[in-house]
C-alpha cells in the first residue's frame, strides 16, 4: 500500500489512479496531465488556482504533471547529482544528519502518540500489547474518539466482538458522523451473538438520524425491525430504503414482501414477492415466503405448489416449509404424505411439536394408534401450543379403545392445563357418554356450545346423545346445526354416513317434520300399547 | 147301557180296591221289599245287594208310575202280579241289570200290598194299624220259610186267608181301644214275615223258575224295552244305554214304532244323534212317515241354525243339506243351505285375502330383513310398518291365519325394538367422527401463526445473511495494514 500523492489517503499501488480522488498514482512518461487549453484550474494538492499549461504549482511547490512536491523531486534530483559529485560524501553526511534528524523527528512523533503506537504494534501484528496501550489511553482519555475506534478495531482482530462493540459504539457518541463506527458496533454486536438486537437498532436509528441518506444503515435497520418483529418500523425503514434506491433489489423486496405479510396485507406481498422472484438469484426462500403467504391468504393448493417448488430449491427454511407442507396436505387428507413430510422437519428440528403433532394426528388417521398415543403424550408432557390439543386426541384415541377412564384422565388433564376450548368439553362429554354419565354429558356439550357455537363436532355428540335417549326430534335438529356447520364439505364422503343417518331417523321416526315410514319405532298394529 | 154299567162297576170296584194298593204302609212295603233283597242275598238265592238302590227306587215308585207300568192294577192286582212275574221270567238274561232290580222292587211291592191283614179291609182301624206297623217293624222278629216256586193262584189264596185269619181280631181291639197293643202287636211278626216270605218267593220263583214267554205278548216286551230304556236315559249314562238297548232288542225286534218311541226318548233326553238313528230305523221302513221326517228335518234345521249361530258355515251348511235329504220339500231348509253356501263363499274369499296379506306381509319382513343387512333402517321400518298393516287386517275369523298374523305382530314388534336399538347403536358409532375433519381444519386454518413465525424465521435468517455479508465488506476496513 501506499499513500495517494493527491490525497494522501492509502491506496494500491498497482493502480492507475487513486479510488479516492482519481489522482494518478504511477507515472505516465509524455503524457500531459494537464487538460489542453487556457482554462484554470486548481492544484491537487493546495487547491490554489494554476493556469493550463503549468508544471509546477507556486503555491505549494506540487509538480502538477506528477503530483509530488518538488523540493522531494529536487531533494531525489539532487541525490543523484551528489552521487555523480564528488561532493557526495558531504552530501551524504548531511543526509545521514536528516534521516536521523527525521528518525529522530519519527521516534519523538511515535513515542508521543499512543493510538500510532498502538496502531503500528497492530500493524506489526501485536494486536495485545496495541489493546493494552489502548486501554490505558482510553482509560485517562475517554473522550479520544480516534483511540475507541483504532481499540474497536484491535479487539475486532482479537474477536473480542462485545468489547470491540462497545468501543465502535463509543467512537460513534464521540462522533456522531462517524456512521462507519456505528456500523462496526452493530455488526459486532451482532457477531457477539448476545441478545442485543434492541441495542443495534438503537445504534442504527443514531446513524441513519446522522446520515438519512445512508442506505445501507436503512435497510439493516429495517431488517433488524423485521427480525425484531417491529413490523411498522420494519415498513417505514423500508420505506425509506425505496427511496434511496432507483431499483430496489430481490432482497429489499422480498423483506417488504414478508413485512406486509406480517401485517396482513397478503395481496400486497405476494406482488412484492412476487417482484423479488423475477429478480432473484435464490428463488426458493421467495417461493417458500410466496407459499406461507398463499396459505394465509387461503389459497392451500397455491401455497402447496409453491412450498413444493421451495424445498426442491432447497429453501432455508426447510424445516417449516416441510411442516406447513404436511399441514396442508393433512387438509386436503392426504395422511400417508403428509406423515413422510412431517417426518423430515422433525427430523430437521426434535423440538418442532407443531409437526410432531401433525406427525401424531397422520399415525392416527393411518390407524398407527400406538405411535400415535406416544406423540400426542410427547407433545402433551412438552406444553406448549399444541399440549392441550395433544390431551385431547389422546382422550380421543382411549375412547376408541373402550378405556373411557383413561380418556377421563387425558381430559382432566388438559383442563389443568388450562385448557378451556371447544374441543376439550365436548370430548369431556363424549367420555361423560361413554361413562354413562348422560347429564354430565349434556352439560359439558352446552358448556362448548357457549364457548364456541361455530365448532360444529359438539353439535354432531350432542345430536347422537339425544339419539342415544330417543330424543329423536332433538338429535336431528342437533344433527342439522353439524352439517349446515360443515357448510360445503358436508357433502364430502366421510360424511356421508352422517347424513344418511340423520336421514334415515328423518324417516324412521318423522322427526324434522318428516312424514315416517308409518308410525316411527311405535308398536304395530293390535299390539301398540 | 151296557158301557155305561160296566164302567161304573169299574169305577165303584176301583173305589172299593184302592186302599188294597196301600195295604201296609208305602215305609212298610218298602221295609219288606229292602228285607226281602237281604234274605235271598242270605240264603245265595241272588245277589242283589249291589243292585238294592234300584230295587228300593222301585218299591217306593209313585203310584203313577205303577199304573202306568201295571194298567189293570186297580182292577186285578192278583192278575198284575202273575203278568209282571211271567214277563220278568220271560225278559230275565243270565244276570239281572238295573232296570230288572226296579221291576222286582215294583213287584215286591205289590206283592208286600197283596200279603198284608186288612188288605181287603175299609175299616176305619185298617190306616191306624198300618201306621202302628210301620212304627214298630224294625223291632219285629222275622220268621223265614224254605223258598217254594210260586204258583201265583194257590199260593196267594192261602197267603191271604192267613192274612186275614185276625183280621176280625185287629179290628175289635182297635175297635174295643186297645189299639195295636192287643192281637197286631202279637201276630206282627207273622205278618211281617208272612209278607217278606211272599216277596222272596215270587222273585226266587221269577229268577230262578223257567222262562215264560207264553202269556207275554209282544206289546209287554216292547213296553218293557221302552220302559227300560226310559230308565236308563233317565240315568243318562250313554254306555249304559247301548249297552242294554243291545241286551234289550235281544228280548224282542225293534219295531218302526218301538224305535220311534225309543228315539223320541232319547230326542227328548238330548242324545239327538242316537234318537236320529232310531227315527232312520223308522224311515228306513217306513220312508213315507211324515212325523218323523218332519222331526228329523227339524233336527237338521237346529243344528245347521246353532252351527251358523257359531259362525261354523260348513257345518251349517251340511245340516241343512241333510234336513233337505230327508225332506226335499223343506223349503227353509233350501234357503238356509243356499245362505250357507254364500256366507260359505264369501268366507272363503276374506281367507283368501288374509293369506294373501300373511305372504305379502312376510315378504316385507324379508325386504325389512334385507334392507337392515344394508344398514337401511329407514326402508327397514317402512316395510316393517306395512306389513304390520297388513297383519293387522287379518281378523281372528280364521284362527289359524289370525294366529299367523299374531306372530307376525309379534316378531315386527321385537324387529322394530331391534332396529331402533341398531339405528341408536349404529348412530352412537359416528361419536368422533368430527375429530379427524376437526384435525384437517385445524391443520388448514387454525395454525395460520405458523405461517407467521416462518415468514418471521425467514426474515431473521435474511437478517443472518445480511450481517455476514456486512461483516465480510467491514472486514477489510478493520483489518491494520
Amino acid at each position: 500500500m501506499i499513500n495517494c500523492p493527491y490525497c494522501g489517503k492509502l491506496t494500491d499501488p498497482k493502480l492507475e489512479s487513486c479510488p479516492h480522488c482519481g489522482g494518478y498514482v504511477q507515472k505516465v512518461p509524455g503524457q500531459p496531465q494537464a487538460a489542453a487549453g487556457g482554462a484554470k484550474q486548481t492544484c491537487p494538492n493546495c487547491h490554489a488556482l494554476v493556469q493550463d499549461g503549468d508544471i509546477i504549482c507556486v503555491a505549494c511547490g506540487t509538480n502538477l504533471l506528477t503530483g509530488q512536491k518538488i523540493a522531494e523531486e529536487k531533494k531525489e534530483k539532487e541525490a543523484v547529482a551528489r552521487g555523480k559529485a564528488p561532493l557526495m560524501a558531504v552530501g551524504a553526511a548531511v543526509l545521514v544528519v536528516l534521516v536521523l534528524i527525521g528518525v529522530a523527528y519519527a521516534f519523538y512523533a511515535f513515542t508521543r502518540d499512543p493510538v500510532d503506537q498502538a496502531t503500528q504494534m497492530a500493524l506489526a501484528g501485536n494486536l495485545l500489547d496495541a489493546s493494552e496501550v489502548l486501554d490505558a489511553h482510553i482509560e485517562k482519555h475517554q473522550d479520544d474518539a480516534r483511540a475507541q475506534l483504532v481499540s474497536g478495531k484491535v479487539r475486532w482482530e482479537m474477536g473480542q466482538f462485545p468489547r470491540a462493540a462497545d468501543a465502535f459504539e463509543a467512537a460513534l457518541k464521540l462522533d456522531r458522523q462517524n456512521a462507519e463506527a456505528g456500523m462496526l458496533a452493530v455488526l459486532s454486536l451482532a457477531s457477539a451473538g448476545s441478545q442485543s438486537r434492541a441495542r443495534q437498532i438503537a445504534i442504527l436509528r443514531q446513524i441513519t438520524e446522522q446520515h438519512p441518506d445512508n442506505l445501507e444503515a436503512w435497510r439493516l435497520l429495517a431488517l433488524e425491525l423485521g427480525a425484531e418483529n417491529e413490523v411498522d418500523g420494519q415498513m417505514e425503514a423500508l420505506r425509506k430504503v425505496l427511496d434511496l434506491t432507483v431499483s430496489p433489489t430481490a432482497a429489499t423486496r422480498q423483506s417488504l414482501g414478508i413485512a406486509l405479510a406480517l401485517q396482513g396485507d397478503y395481496a400486497a406481498a405476494q406482488r412484492e414477492l412476487n417482484g423479488a422472484m423475477a429478480e432473484a438469484e435464490q428463488q426458493a426462500d421467495v417461493a417458500a415466503a410466496l407459499g406461507l403467504v398463499a396459505n394465509l391468504g387461503g389459497s392451500a393448493d397455491e401455497a402447496e405448489t409453491l412450498l413444493r417448488g421451495a424445498l426442491d430449491g432447497g429453501t432455508s427454511i426447510r424445516e417449516q416449509a416441510l411442516t406447513r407442507l404436511g399441514m396442508l396436505l393433512i387438509g386436503q387428507g392426504n395422511f400417508s404424505e403428509a406423515q413422510g413430510l412431517l417426518t423430515q422437519a422433525i427430523a430437521a428440528n426434535r423440538q418442532n411439536t407443531t409437526a410432531q403433532f401433525f406427525y401424531a394426528v397422520c399415525l392416527q388417521a393411518n390407524g398407527l394408534l400406538l405411535e400415535a398415543l406416544n406423540e400426542f403424550e410427547t407433545v402433551a408432557q412438552a406444553g406448549g401450543l399444541f399440549a392441550v390439543e395433544a390431551s385431547v386426541r389422546v382422550a380421543d384415541i382411549m375412547l376408541g379403545q373402550g378405556d373411557p377412564e383413561k380418556a377421563r384422565s387425558a381430559v382432566e388433564r388438559a383442563e389443568q392445563a388450562g385448557g378451556s376450548s371447544a374441543a376439550l368439553r365436548t370430548m369431556r362429554g363424549r367420555v361423560m357418554v361413554a361413562l354413562g354419565q348422560d347429564n354430565s354429558a349434556r352439560e359439558a356439550f352446552q358448556r362448548a356450545m357457549a364457548a364456541d357455537p361455530a365448532y360444529a363436532p359438539v353439535h354432531l355428540e350432542a345430536g347422537l346423545l339425544n339419539i342415544k335417549q330417543q330424543r329423536f326430534a332433538e338429535g336431528v335438529a342437533e344433527l342439522d346445526k353439524y352439517l349446515a356447520l360443515l357448510g360445503p364439505d358436508a357433502q364430502r364422503i366421510e360424511f356421508e354416513g352422517v347424513r344418511t343417518l340423520v336421514s334415515q331417523i328423518k324417516q324412521a321416526t318423522g322427526a324434522g317434520g318428516q312424514a315416517p315410514g308409518a308410525a316411527g319405532f311405535d308398536n304395530a298394529g293390535r299390539n301398540a300399547s | 147301557m151296557k158301557r155305561l154299567l160296566t164302567a161304573l162297576l169299574t169305577a165303584g170296584a176301583a173305589i172299593v180296591l184302592t186302599p188294597a194298593a196301600h195295604a201296609w204302609n208305602p215305609r212298610t212295603q218298602e221295609a219288606v221289599v229292602i228285607t226281602a233283597v237281604h234274605v235271598l242275598s242270605k240264603e245265595s238265592v241272588m245277589k242283589l245287594d249291589k243292585l238294592e238302590a234300584d230295587v228300593a227306587r222301585g218299591a217306593s215308585a209313585p203310584m203313577e208310575d205303577v199304573r202306568k207300568i201295571y194298567p189293570g192294577l186297580d182292577t186285578g192286582r192278583l192278575r198284575a202280579i202273575e203278568s209282571e212275574m211271567s214277563l220278568l221270567r220271560a225278559v230275565r238274561g243270565r244276570m239281572i241289570d238295573p232296570y230288572f232290580a226296579y221291576r222286582l222292587g215294583m213287584l215286591g211291592r205289590l206283592v208286600a200290598a197283596y200279603s198284608a191283614p186288612l188288605a181287603l179291609d175299609s175299616s176305619v182301624y185298617r190306616d191306624r194299624y198300618y201306621a202302628d206297623v210301620a212304627a214298630n217293624i224294625r223291632q219285629v222278629p222275622l220268621k223265614l220259610e224254605r223258598r217254594r216256586l210260586v204258583d201265583p193262584a194257590p199260593y196267594f189264596e192261602r197267603m191271604r186267608r192267613m192274612a186275614d185269619t185276625r183280621g176280625d181280631l185287629i179290628v175289635q181291639d182297635y175297635r174295643d181301644g186297645l189299639g195295636f197293643a192287643g192281637v197286631a202287636r202279637a201276630a206282627l211278626s207273622d205278618d211281617y214275615s208272612r209278607s217278606v216270605n211272599a216277596v222272596a218267593d215270587v222273585w226266587y220263583t221269577v229268577v230262578t223258575g223257567g222262562a215264560l214267554n207264553a202269556g207275554v205278548s209282544d206289546d209287554q216286551f216292547h213296553d218293557y224295552v221302552a220302559n227300560a230304556i226310559a230308565y236308563y236315559v233317565k240315568r243318562g249314562n250313554l254306555n249304559e244305554i247301548e249297552n242294554s238297548y243291545r241286551r234289550l232288542s235281544e228280548l224282542t225286534p225293534i219295531t218302526p214304532d218301538l224305535a220311534k218311541r225309543i228315539g223320541d226318548m232319547f230326542y227328548d233326553a238330548g242324545f239327538y244323534e242316537r234318537a236320529i238313528t232310531e227315527y232312520s230305523i223308522v224311515l228306513l221302513a217306513e220312508p213315507a212317515r211324515r212325523d218323523v221326517v218332519e222331526r228329523i228335518a227339524r233336527y237338521h234345521m237346529q243344528v245347521g241354525e246353532k252351527m251358523l249361530a257359531d259362525g261354523q258355515l260348513q257345518e251349517a251348511h251340511d245340516a241343512f243339506a241333510r234336513a233337505l235329504q230327508v225332506d226335499p220339500l223343506h223349503l227353509e231348509a233350501e234357503a238356509k243351505r243356499l245362505e250357507a253356501e254364500r256366507l260359505i263363499a264369501d268366507r272363503d274369499a276374506r281367507l283368501q285375502a288374509a293369506r294373501r296379506s300373511i305372504e305379502e306381509a312376510a315378504d316385507l319382513e324379508m325386504r325389512a330383513e334385507q334392507a337392515t343387512l344394508r344398514n337401511r333402517f329407514a326402508d327397514a321400518v317402512d316395510a316393517l310398518k306395512k306389513a304390520a298393516g297388513l297383519y293387522d287386517g287379518v281378523t281372528d275369523e280364521f284362527p289359524a291365519e289370525y294366529r299367523a298374523a299374531s306372530m307376525g305382530l309379534t316378531n315386527i314388534d321385537l324387529r322394530l325394538r331391534d332396529l331402533k336399538s341398531q339405528l341408536i347403536q349404529n348412530a352412537q358409532s359416528f361419536s368422533g367422527a368430527g375429530s379427524v375433519f376437526g384435525m384437517q381444519q385445524l391443520a388448514l386454518k387454525d395454525t395460520r401463526q405458523y405461517d407467521r413465525e416462518a415468514l418471521h424465521t425467514l426474515a431473521t435468517k435474511e437478517l443472518v445473511a445480511e450481517i455476514g455479508r456486512l461483516k465480510e465488506e467491514y472486514r477489510t476496513k478493520v483489518r491494520f495494514q
